[in-house]
This record gives structure tokens, sequence and C-alpha cells, in this order.
């Protein structure tokens, strides 16, 4: 007991003791982790952002002046039942006047003696997470309805944006799956070289006649520490960017950028502690005999 | 083990070198302290404790690096040319600290290629020559 004590308290010490080392083994968690971390963000936000657009998504169907709100209305729930639509709002002859009033301040019918306006309805669609969403189908089942006289959508900009994020999701995910493989590269690397230059350390401590518990124990709690402060490091600074990114932002486009502290946190610790500590124990391993 | 390179490690100071040595064996904590210090005044570096082993002659390591060996108390110590790297004077000086660990009840078995500082001190010497046994 008393040994695993001294072992877990030497480990942190020789952190102190090989402070420069130290320093690039963290340095380079930290860096590689900061770049997970910004990957992490983005396609969580990138999710969120793009689900803002298809909530504004919207069709918008303008009946034949001579139909009755009621025939509107029949018409709308015939709508209701195209696969791919959310939901339906049906804004009558009069709503539409109503609406017309209380934007530009002019009474129609006190103008033109009777109403002009058509009756309409508001097509939403469904939300389709990580599917390209496609709109063509549904306005072509809505312009084959009778009484339906014109359709109204952002055709080519939802097709644009749609085609954007699936490029975006795409490179996103190899982009991921590529840094990761780097860091775990370059951190394992790092601390195995850390660990080389203390060769002469593990010699001396086999010659006294450590075993190569004794020997590898401070090591890999020396690693985890790197793994560890490099993660904490990494994750403030992303938070820190976050914040400031948000703060500037939200005042000029009221947007704003969420972070999941508690995920991003655990995983870039969890990535971190075990990328060091894979490095660190291959490495000890070629001087253990 | 006492080795002709000291095999010191350098980047803690004296008195965790050789606290090591008795963590190494699984030592009661409560111990060591006292332990340490004794054996670091059996070998005259008392007062040394803090220093690093950067900080001391080539000497001063060695004895160091003995009473590292004699913390554990042995029944036998082992010294691989132990005066191979230190001025003739500070050899002398650690062969009579050998003596004096022998004197004590620990049997010490030294190599060394300096005929002329152990020959007629009264110890058994054996002559090794290509790996033979040449005189007893």
């Amino acid at each position: 007991m008393d040994q695993m004590l001294f072992l877990l308290i030497e480990g942190s010490r020789n952190l102190w003791r090989h402070k420069l080392t130290a320093l690039g083994a963290v340095f380079s968690v930290f860096f590689t982790l900061l770049l997970i971390g910004i990957l992490l963000v983005m396609n969580d936000n990138t999710d969120k952002l793009i689900n803002y657009f298809r909530g504004k998504y919207k069709i918008e169907v303008f009946f034949n002046e001579t139909l009755t709100n009621g025939e509107a209305e029949n018409i709308v729930k015939n709508i209701r039942t195209i696969p791919g639509v959310r939901s339906t709002t049906l804004i009558t002859k009069e709503d539409a006047m109503t609406i017309f009033k209380s934007q530009f301040e002019e009474d129609v019918m006190e103008l033109l003696g009777y109403n002009p306006f058509p009756a309409s309805c508001v097509v939403n669609v469904v939300k389709q997470k990580n599917r390209l969403l496609t709109v063509d189908p549904i306005i072509q089942r809505i312009k084959s309805i009778k009484g339906v006289s014109d359709v109204h959508y952002q055709g080519r900009l939802i097709k644009r944006i749609e085609s954007y994020y699936q490029k975006f999701l795409k490179a996103i995910t190899y982009l991921s799956g590529i840094v990761l493989i780097i860091s775990i590269i370059i951190i394992s690397n790092t601390i195995r070289l850390t660990i080389y230059s203390k060769k002469e350390l593990i010699r001396a401590l086999e010659l006294i006649g450590a075993t190569s518990l004794f020997i590898q124990v401070p090591f890999l709690v020396e690693a985890m520490l790197h793994g560890l402060i490099g993660a904490v490091l990494a994750i403030i600074t992303l938070m820190v960017s976050v914040m400031f990114v948000n703060a500037n932002l939200s005042v000029m486009y009221g947007i704003s950028f969420e972070l999941n502290g508690i995920v991003i946190a655990l995983s870039l610790s969890g990535i971190g502690i075990f990328i060091s500590l894979i490095g660190s124990q291959r490495a000890i391993a070629r001087f253990l005999k | 083990m006492v080795f002709q390179d000291y095999q010191l490690l350098d980047d803690r100071n004296l008195f965790d070198n050789i606290a090591l040595a008795l963590h190494v064996i699984g030592d009661d904590k409560a111990d060591i302290y006292d332990r340490v210090m004794e054996s670091l005044d059996d070998v005259g570096l008392a007062g040394r404790e803090k220093h690093f082993p950067h900080e001391l002659s080539g000497g001063e390591q060695q004895r160091a690096s003995i009473a590292r060996a004699m913390v554990k108390e042995p029944e036998l110590i082992l010294a691989d040319e132990p005066t191979g790297n230190v001025d003739p004077v500070v050899a002398y000086e650690l062969v009579k600290l050998l003596e004096e660990i022998n004197n004590e009840g620990t049997s010490v078995l030294m190599a060394s290629h300096n005929y002329g500082l152990i020959k007629g001190r009264g110890h058994r010497i054996i002559e090794m020559q290509d790996g033979e046994l040449r005189r007893n």
C-alpha cells in the first residue's frame, strides 16, 4: 500500500522533475485535442444551423380566387396527406385581408369594394437529419391538385444549402478521422520521446533492483497527467473561444454556438489520457526486459 | 551493488536516491527517513541529503552510491570497480570506507584493477586474467 502510494506520488513529482519534456508532451496533447474539440463543436453546430434553416423551409400554396374557404380547407387536408409534409396552415381570404391590413394599413374592402385575395396555405416540410431534403416531389404533387393556382418556394436556395451541407458532412467525417489518427501518432510519439530521454533512469532503476511494475507505474501516472493537463487546457481554450465568438456573433447575426461542455470535456480528457497512456506503455515496454 | 559510474538518478536529491532503494523493497514509510539519514551519516555525507548528484564530487557520489547499497542492510556488497573514476586519495578513502563496513559485519566483494590499492591490507585477494583464476 505504502509502495503504491509512493509510486503515485512519484509519478506526479516526475512531472516537476522533468518539466521541460512534460511541457513538450502537454503542448502536443493540448494542440491536437484542441483541433479535435474544434471539429466536435463544428459538427454539433452545423447540425443546429442546418435544422434552423430547414425550419424556415416553407412552401406557400395559392388557390384559385374562386375557391371558397371550405373548398380550400379540403385541399389543405389533401396536401397534409402528402409524404414529407410536416404541417399546414390555412390562410383564408379573410385572414389574407387582415394580414394585408396589418402590414400596409390599408383596407382593401374600402378601396375595391371586394376581397381580391385568394385563400392560400403555408406548408412546412418534415425535418430530416443527415439526409438530403428533397422538396421537388412535394411541389409536383401540390401543383397537380385541382384548384391550386400557384406554388412559391425558395427552391434553388434550399437545394444549394442542402448540397453544401451534404459535402460538408462528408468532409468533416473524413477530416475528424484523419485528425484523430494524426493526433494519436503525434501524442504517442511525443510521450515516447520523453521516455526515451529517460533511458538512463530506467537502467539505473533496474540496477538497484526495481521490478518492472515499480518502474512503469510512475511513468504511466506521469503520462496520464500529461494527457489530463493537455485536455484541461484544450477544454478551457475551446470554451473561452466559443464564448468570445458567441459574444461577437450574437450581436451581429443573432446566432450562437452551443457547446456541450460535459460531453466535450469528458471526451477530450478521455482521448488525452488514453493516448498518453498507450504511448508511454509502448515506449517503456521497449526498455524493460 | 556499487557501480563504477555510481548510477545515481540525476533528477532527484541524495535523500530521494537512497530512499528509492528502500521503496523498491517495499519498506515501511515510517522507517525510511531514519534509515536514510543514518546511512548518509555512516558514509560521511551527513547534511548533504538535499544535494543533487551533479553538485557532488566523484568521491562523494560514490559514497552516496555505497550509502544506497548499505541502507538495505545487505549481507554482501558487490562493488564493481568503485574506485575506477576517482583520484588516488579518494580511492584510498573509499577503500577505507568499505573496510569499515566490512568490520561491522557486511561481506564486501570488490573488483579492481588497482592492485597497489588493495595489496597488503589483510584481505583475501583473488587474481583473474582472461576469465581464469590466476591466484587466490
